[in-house]
């Protein structure tokens, strides 16, 4: 006999700022409102277009795409680069805001949040959602700028309130309920779901769901077992019902950070200082939430889209600067060059040294000492007022948007 | 690729004339600047006011425009120095 499903209250906002970092440079800067506006990382001729005006993005203009290939198809496009110092500073405004109707708010990145509401103090909870959503969109103008604008999605769970989100762009507020669910998911295509790319939309045709009607309606067995062939299906079952299975959240499993190279002709050593200043750079955050490391993994992609990786787990965690270099440039030198990208990633986190006293201890102490004494005068006197001279010359490798976690954010020294 | 000259810094020392006040956007608002050349601008928009942290000196940017261009102009906390950082392309 299948379980009997009861459907929870619409206590989930979702709100989700409109093409975040382009309506952020047009809040910024007047004269670009109403123009086509790109957001790119660098302002060079083959960076990747991070984010679009709307009216870039109605002359074709789309994420993910090289700015040659969108200044031809759109001459007048401006480029802004990103300056991740007023994204964080919108990015805490508009947390702070949700933070005045629940204590439970969950940034799901730079630009999107979730209030949940069944932990809201009574006087908040017995209001109208829509009332809400319309206060939150009125206090984003109010409090930033009066350009800003933000879709809010409502729902029982967070994947129905994404989806109520994105329904109206840009500017939106919807509500998701057990009433119209069936009529909204009638307009939709499989892909419009969160979370249902092309590979999954393949297999749930393969059983015959080519809808997200026929999604909805598809029993749970089918899900589990024809469909996810895991778990995964009965959270779909349970997702699709407006059932939270979205809530839990996870440890930092590995920390890392990557560089796209200034250069086609860097030589060995002038890549190697960029290394280090990635190994700098992770390092800080390791130590920013106390963690040690075990692992480390250096990847490299060629210009020709090859890529080539090493990883090595030591005998002891480590977290310092020194170790972190030390262990990269040793992985780095068995991978070939010239590179295009370079990258190093900390896996196998520790909350503790987890050392054995060995005869080099005085030494090892000495280096963690350091480190910790450099970390103390640069957050005292700003970034990089002090570091490993072999990343010296690496003014290029900036701080840029942290995409997905925003576990970085409130450590962003760099 | 328009590549705007907003992004040159400039890091000039200005003049400005501001007021102080309760306000939900920031307590300090510029009203106009003068630049070393004598320069006047009326400030007729401000977009944004966001701090930006180095160590533990706060710079304050102010992005502004007279209704032609745009402009960054900042205010050290620990000199109190105004500086016109950044000036962006006029537009039709």
């Amino acid at each position: 006999m299948p379980e009997l499903i009861r459907r929870p209250p619409n206590d989930i906002l979702y709100i989700d700022l409109n093409s975040c970092f382009a309506t952020i440079e047009q809040q910024c800067r007047p004269m670009l409102r109403g123009r086509p506006v790109a957001i790119t990382n660098r302002l060079v001729p083959n960076s990747c277009i991070i984010a679009a005006s709307y009216e870039a993005k109605a002359l074709g203009v789309k994420v993910g795409m090289r700015s040659r290939e969108a200044s031809a198809i759109c001459p007048d496009l401006i480029y802004a680069e990103t300056e991740p110092d007023k994204f964080i500073f919108v990015h805490e405004k508009l947390k702070r805001i949700m933070k005045d109707y629940s204590a439970s708010v969950v940034m799901k990145s730079i630009d999107e949040g979730v209030i949940d509401l069944s932990e809201a103090p009574k006087h908040i909870y017995e209001r109208s959602r829509f009332e809400l959503g319309h206060e939150i969109k009125q206090r984003l103008k109010d409090e930033i700028g009066c350009y800003m604008r933000c879709n809010v999605g409502i729902a029982s769970n967070r994947f129905l309130a994404k989806l109520a989100g994105e329904l109206h762009k840009p500017d939106g507020l919807d509500e998701i309920t057990a009433d119209n669910q069936r009529e909204i998911f009638a307009s939709l295509k499989l892909t419009d779901l969160p979370g249902i790319n092309i590979r999954m939309e393949a297999r749930l045709n393969a059983v015959g769901i080519f809808t997200p009607i026929q999604f909805l309606d598809a029993d749970e067995m089918t899900l589990v077992k024809l469909v996810c062939k895991s778990i995964d299906g009965h959270k779909w079952y349970r997702r699709l019902r407006g059932i939270e299975v979205d809530s839990a959240t996870s440890d930092i499993k590995s920390v890392g950070r990557q560089f796209v190279l200034d250069g086609r002709n860097l030589s060995r050593e002038e890549t190697d200082a960029r290394l280090v200043r990635l190994a700098e750079d992770v390092g800080y955050r390791l130590r920013s939430k106390s963690l040690y490391a075990r692992g480390i993994y250096v990847w490299t992609y060629d210009f020709q889209d090859g890529y080539n990786h090493h990883q090595l787990i030591a005998k002891e965690a480590f977290n310092s600067d020194y170790d972190i270099a030390r262990l990269a440039r040793q992985l780095y030198t068995r991978l070939p060059c010239p590179v295009r990208i370079i990258g190093i990633t900390l896996y196998k986190l520790q909350p503790y040294a987890d050392r054995q006293l060995c005869l080099e201890q005085g030494r090892k102490d000495r280096i963690d000492s350091v480190c910790a004494a450099e970390d103390k005068i640069n957050l005292r006197f700003g970034a990089r007022k002090i570091h490993c001279a072999d990343s010296l010359g690496t003014e290029q490798v900036k701080c840029k948007i942290p995409f997905g976690s925003t576990r970085y954010l409130d450590h962003s020294i760099n | 690729m328009n590549q705007n000259t907003y992004q040159t810094p400039l890091h000039e020392i200005i003049d400005v004339d501001a007021t102080f006040s309760r306000n939900i956007l920031g307590h300090c608002r510029p009203i106009a600047f003068r630049t070393k050349s004598g320069r006047e601008v009326q400030i007729s928009e401000i977009g944004l006011i966001h701090p930006r942290y180095d160590g533990l000196k706060t710079t304050f940017a102010f992005d502004v425009t007279d209704g032609s261009s745009d402009y960054r102009i900042t205010l050290d906390s620990e000199s109190l120095n105004w500086y016109l950082e950044f000036e962006g392309d006029r537009y039709a």
